[in-house]
């Protein structure tokens, strides 16, 4: 290169500089962000030309007019549908996590009342009444009414099933029952336990009573 | 480098590849030779804009020159649409002054500088930064402090930690190295 070349070559390289300057210092004369944005303006252009997303840089930078102008993107957009999919995804699971229970089996509670206590005979014990009738259930026996008090207004925490509550009220002689489903107001039924008789006599229809109630 | 219209018209993504890094130098030549008052950041989002309204409108024109032309014009009046925004803020709406009067737009040199002369620039600068990317690194940092950056032999020295003679070396080598990469017959 003689004394006129490379004069020319700098003279060139002065003149071209402060262009140079702007334009990428990568390996590519565009920055990253600047092709990224020319090819989404092409994608808009020509969408059936457009490559495959995954050949295509992630983030597209937008100018400053444009941000002022909040012009949709395919960017905007998806974000938009995403939201979208989110916030019906969160519905749907808050429906699914409050629908009431298909077809789960009642939970049953039994308990006695009886503060005189146990008077000896050669008669069924009443407790034993209630665990025949409801083998699955270990009936409970209060001899407090403060103790039974907090017994009937403990319900299971975000339990989905229906719950039944068996109170054999001993000094009134009477059975209450207590049956909260899902979704419907809490019901109450007394069924009254006669001088003379038998607690047995009264439990299958307190039972029948139970499956009509909890029946969908 | 040829680039055909139709190939840009069917949206042939090799061939905008090769525009886009044409029409963008040739945008900021115009950003560079109009506008030195604003910023770098400024030079971008214009030319990315005028680049962007090539794409647009593509189906317009006849050929690829049309293309350098219609960026050089894009370019200009996004410039002056800026400097309108910003003379509005700045002053409040309805105050109309002329171009010359707005700061940092070069207007003298903006009414000289002829098209062709820009888009000249503009590819003039492409291919300057192309074959500057070939050089060896060493050699290309001292042409880049020196030619572009301002920089004197003096500070390049101190930067690399080297004698102030070598620099002289390493420009004279860097300058060969660069015209090795030019094209045959440049400029």
């Amino acid at each position: 290169m003689n004394d006129a070349e490379k004069s020319k070559l700098e003279q060139e390289l002065t003149k071209a500089a402060p262009v140079i300057n702007r334009l990428g210092d990568g390996p590519s004369v565009l920055p990253d962000h600047v092709r990224a944005r020319l090819n989404a303006a092409l994608d808009k252009k020509f969408p059936l030309a457009a490559q495959p997303a995954s050949q295509e840089p992630a983030a597209v930078r937008k100018t400053t007019v444009e941000r002022e102008q909040a012009e949709p993107s395919w960017l905007e957009v998806w974000r938009w549908w995403i939201g979208l999919a989110t916030a019906t995804a969160a519905v749907v699971l808050v429906l699914v996590l409050n629908r009431p229970g298909p077809n789960l089996p009642p939970v049953i509670q039994v308990a006695m009342l009886d503060s005189v206590g146990t008077v000896r005979g050669t008669g069924e014990k009443p407790l034993d009444t209630l665990q025949k009738q409801w083998k699955e259930v270990k009936p409970q026996e209060f001899d407090d009414a403060a103790k039974l008090k907090s017994w009937q207004e403990a319900w299971p925490a975000g339990s989905k099933q229906t719950v039944v509550k068996v109170l054999y009220d001993r000094d009134a002689s009477e059975l209450r029952l207590t049956v909260r489903v899902k979704g419907r107001p809490t019901v109450e039924k007394t069924f009254p336990v006669k001088q003379g008789q038998e607690l047995g006599s009264v439990l299958p229809s307190v039972k029948a009573t139970i499956e009509q109630m909890v029946a969908p | 480098m040829d680039i055909g219209i139709e190939q840009l018209k069917a949206g042939d993504r090799n061939a905008w590849n090769r525009a886009f890094e044409v029409l963008y130098a040739i945008s900021l030549s115009v950003c560079c030779a109009s506008a030195s008052g604003l910023n770098h950041q400024e030079h971008e989002d214009v030319a990315m804009e005028a680049v962007g309204e090539v794409v647009e409108f593509v189906e317009k024109v006849d050929s690829f020159e049309d293309c350098k032309k219609l960026v050089v014009t894009i370019s200009k009046n996004r410039l002056v649409d800026r400097f309108r925004q910003r003379a509005t803020q700045k002053h409040g709406a309805g105050k109309v002054e002329s171009l010359e009067a707005k700061e940092g737009f070069d207007a003298v040199d903006a009414t000289q500088q002829q098209p062709d002369a820009l888009v000249l620039l503009g590819e003039n600068a492409l291919i300057l930064a192309k074959a500057l990317k070939q050089v060896p690194e060493q050699y290309r940092k001292a042409v880049e402090d020196f030619y572009l950056k301002g920089s004197t032999q003096q500070e390049i020295a101190d930067r690399l930690g080297l004698k102030i003679g070598s620099i002289g070396v390493y420009l004279d080598r860097g300058l060969k190295a660069l015209r090795e990469n030019l094209p045959e017959g440049w400029p």
